[in-house]
């Protein structure tokens, strides 16, 4: 079992770098909260001041229960890791990871899960607790079945998001600081996901455009699984896209980085 | 008088030289430029897609038609570039020079060390982006409302445009202060930060009590609200005089924080 | 008198982390604070126009006492006057007189030109345009970068970075300047070419010159005095070359031998502290020294004979290994 251990010990050393920063960890969660207030004080306008009592195709509760459910799965399958890769890139520090049997991105995926899992577990808390909370004042329900496949789908699409911004990451290998664009595709990522507003919002052809890409089965899919907007065969075939996604990214990923592998050789790094 | 007259002078000169030698500076990192760009057009995209959610519904909210709520988020886009292209960048800054111990040759100089320490740095790429998407969704809101083109309705929202920026400076210098006590604080930046993004939308959606917090309490409605609200002539008379007073308030208090920050500063001993 | 510094002390708060994952969850709740005196009662004066070297360990309170000198740190307790000034009171007609130079930390803007930089300092010394160019000529001949001027900071060698950084803190022709190991990391050629700069414009402008270092010839070559700081104390102030004579007990003979001759030879003259083929060092006791000789040459094959003081650096690591085992100097 040796060569597990390599891994748990990357799982523990993000685990505990997690909690060293646990305040600001803490704090970041009320940060989140700014733009779910935002919102939910914009559609509470709309809605008011709407003849329609349905909008987009959601109640004024649905649409609520989605801003919250959205600010928070955007927090649960949120990378962050893109930057520590650019920096091993920069300062030469992943040369260490092409002569060593640890492959980097068992290390990355690792280290990443130890990272994350504090802050993921505390967050399903909270949306534990939002969904009692929706429940009893709202009488809104929620499925046994939904919530099992929405934890499936949560996971993968953790895993896809993760895929995601691995692929992303190897940009590192081109360009030195690519900082800022991870920033501007993340923000992207998460707008196109449906991590702010429903995508119904945007239009019937935004939709269907969303609809083949992989940015929706990272928020808004999960979500909808969730309140039970998405049942039956509608939820298998999302499953099947979300699946086929992880396939192709994590293709696409393996292509990207031998590529940048040899690029890293060729460059000396 | 003249001694602060030629004081003024001197650190406005200075600060040219610090806005050329920024923009040199960034230009010899093209990559990093174009990033910069890109990241702040996502950022745009995302206040667009308010915009987007606006017009779509369609509604009146509080008496604000859509081209209104337009003038607002405007005027925030634009103010987001001042703050973002000024203020955050030497912000951020600010905290690593702290931790660092990067402010020693600073406070060995014979300007205004809280001068030098947060405007030093400039960021063209944040600032005109969103200062230029800003200003055509005013300019745009503005002919839509028909708002009277006059030095009075130019004037005075230009005027409380300036005053948004002497109160966002303050405002969230203030926790950044705070890194003269605590080692570790991103998240308070974070935190502050996303504290900005409250006037995405003008303060007429949330309910009265926060309203008035944000006005008076924590005065971040203050920054982009009133000048849309004055050029749409909506400016109750006690905020027209808050607006006054205001900035002066928080500059007195950020130069009480900023000394008393200072005397504990550390130097990072090596 | 430019520097009067009575019974200065500073002292820094920190907290202590411990590794592993139970330490970091016992950190949440409770964290243990712990003081550092830096500097601990340190009493000295400058004169003006003098050149004075700070030696000492790392973290011996060297750049602690700078720092408080130039008025970054505000001490714990104690008094300063500098150039008439309380330091940390940082007042502009104080700054305007002064400069500090630290090795590891520039002032240079990394991305431009340093003559950028310059310009910038020019502006905040409100240092005339004329003045500024005939300085800016000196100090480029001096320190012979004049062609280096127009190149990105980050493109240049360490040594010709801190040729620029030296510049930009001379540039309002300072009566006072500070040096912190301010050839720290350079190559040899490097730190000669600095030394004689420093040495000629402590001469020519008569600016008094404060430099801390690790680095013993630094101090050895350009400063008639020095104060030796070791765990925030002053264990020695003077000239360098007597700190031996505080341990005056013992002389370093160095021999040159024909024929080879056995450790036990040797060691009936005194300790021998190298033996390596034909060379050998003995270090004997200063009251014998002249008797010893004497028998050294009669009884070994000596080609060349030698006697000298203790290295400096000798004399300054047993001076620290006293003060920690708590001895009181003579």
């Amino acid at each position: 079992m040796r060569w597990l251990k390599k891994y748990t010990q990357s799982f523990l050393l993000g685990f505990e770098t997690a909690l060293e920063y646990r305040a600001n960890f803490l704090l970041s969660l009320v940060s989140a909260a700014y733009p779910i207030f935002i919102q939910t004080f914009l559609w509470t306008a709309i809605y008011n001041a709407s003849s329609e009592g349905d909008l987009y195709g959601y109640t004024f509760r649905q649409m609520i229960a989605y801003t919250f459910m959205a600010g928070l799965i955007t927090r649960i399958v949120r990378s962050g890791f893109e930057y520590e890769i650019m920096n091993d890139v920069k300062s030469g520090k992943y040369s260490k990871f092409m002569v060593q049997p640890v492959g980097y991105f068992a290390y990355r995926l690792a280290s990443f899960f130890g990272n994350k899992l504090p802050g993921q577990l505390m967050i399903l808390g909270i949306l534990v607790v939002l969904l009692a909370g929706l429940s009893v004042f709202w009488g809104l329900t929620f499925q046994l079945a939904s919530i099992l496949a929405f934890l499936v789908t949560l996971l993968l699409a953790v895993m896809l998001n993760f895929l995601i911004f691995y692929c992303v990451s190897a940009i590192s290998f081109w360009i030195i600081e690519v900082g800022f664009l991870f920033e501007a595709i993340r923000i992207i990522t998460v707008l196109l996901s449906g991590g702010i507003f429903p995508l119904e919002v945007f239009g019937e052809r935004f939709v269907q455009v969303m609809n083949i890409l992989p940015f929706k089965y990272t928020v808004n899919y999960p979500i909808n699984v969730l309140t039970g907007k998405i049942t039956g065969a509608e939820l298998f075939q999302g499953l099947g896209i979300q699946c086929l996604w992880i396939g192709l990214t994590y293709i696409l990923a393996n292509l990207l980085w031998r590529v940048g592998n040899r690029r890293y050789v060729a460059v000396g790094g | 008088m003249r001694n602060l007259l030629r004081e003024l002078k001197k650190h406005f000169l200075i600060y040219i030289l610090f806005v050329k030698n920024s923009i040199m500076a960034q230009m010899e990192y093209r990559f990093n430029f174009i990033g910069n760009l890109a990241m702040e057009s996502g950022y745009l995209l995302v206040k667009l897609s308010y915009v987007m959610v606006v017009y779509r519904s369609n509604v009146t909210i509080n008496g604000l038609t859509p081209d209104a709520i337009l003038l607002f988020i405007g005027t925030f886009v634009a103010l987001t570039g001042v703050y973002a292209g000024m203020f955050m960048i030497n912000m951020y800054g600010l905290r690593n020079k702290i931790k660092d111990g990067d402010l020693d040759i600073i406070l060995t100089k014979p300007v205004s060390v809280q001068f030098m320490a947060t405007l030093r740095q400039v960021d063209l790429g944040l600032f005109s982006v969103d200062v230029i998407a800003g200003a055509v969704m005013v300019i745009i809101a503005w002919n839509r409302l028909g708002i009277p083109v006059t030095f009075l309705t130019i004037g005075g929202y230009l005027g409380f445009i300036a005053l948004s920026c002497v109160v966002s400076y303050c405002l969230f210098l203030l926790p950044q202060i705070l890194s003269f006590w605590l080692m570790n604080t991103s998240a308070i930046a974070e935190i502050t930060d996303s504290f900005w993004d409250f006037n995405n939308m003008p303060m007429d959606i949330y309910t009265n009590w926060i309203k008035q917090i944000g006005v008076f309490v924590l005065p971040i409605f203050v920054i982009t609200n009133f000048p849309p609200m004055f050029a749409l002539g909506k400016m109750p008379p006690a905020y027209m005089a808050w607006a006054l007073v205001l900035p002066f308030i928080l500059l007195a208090v950020v130069r009480a924080a900023w000394s008393k920050g200072l005397r504990s500063y550390s130097s990072a001993s090596s | 008198m430019i520097i009067q510094v009575e019974h200065l002390s500073k002292s820094f708060d920190y907290y202590k982390k411990e590794l592993g994952l139970k330490n970091s969850i016992k950190n949440l709740f409770h964290r243990e604070k712990l003081t550092k005196a830096a500097v601990r009662e340190i009493s000295f004066e400058i004169a003006e126009g003098e050149m004075i070297g700070f030696l000492g360990p790392n973290g011996a309170g060297k750049t602690t006492t700078l720092k408080m000198l130039s008025g970054i740190l505000h001490p714990t307790s104690g008094q300063a006057h500098v150039l008439g000034y309380v330091p940390w009171e940082r007042k502009k007609a104080f700054k305007m007189q002064f400069a500090i130079v630290m090795g590891q930390k520039a002032q240079l803007w990394w991305d431009l030109p340093a003559n950028e930089s310059l310009y910038l300092n020019k502006c905040i010394y409100e240092v005339e345009d004329k003045a500024y160019q005939s300085t800016l000529a000196e100090l480029t001949e001096l320190l012979d970068v004049k062609d280096l001027l127009n190149v990105q900071v980050r493109r240049l060698s360490l040594g010709e970075r801190m040729k620029m950084e030296l510049i930009a803190a001379l540039i309002h022709r300072p009566k006072l300047i500070f040096l912190d190991e301010p050839t720290i990391g350079l190559d040899i050629l490097s730190q000669k070419k600095i030394r004689e700069f420093l040495k000629y414009y402590n001469q020519q402008r008569h600016a008094t010159i404060v430099l801390t270092s690790h680095y013993m010839a630094d101090v050895e070559n350009l400063c008639k005095r020095a104060i030796i700081i070791n765990q925030g104390q002053i264990v020695f102030e003077g000239d360098l070359h007597r700190v031996n004579d505080l341990f005056a007990q013992s002389k370093i003979i160095k021999l040159q031998l024909s024929n080879t001759v056995t450790h036990a030879d040797l060691a009936a003259f005194g300790e021998v502290r190298e033996l390596t083929g034909l060379n050998a060092t003995l270090q004997v006791p200063r009251t014998q020294v002249k008797e010893i000789s004497k028998a050294i040459l009669d009884q070994l094959p000596v080609i060349d004979f030698n006697i000298e003081d203790v290295p400096v650096e000798e004399g300054i690591a047993l001076l620290f290994q006293r003060r920690e085992a708590g001895h009181a100097l003579a």
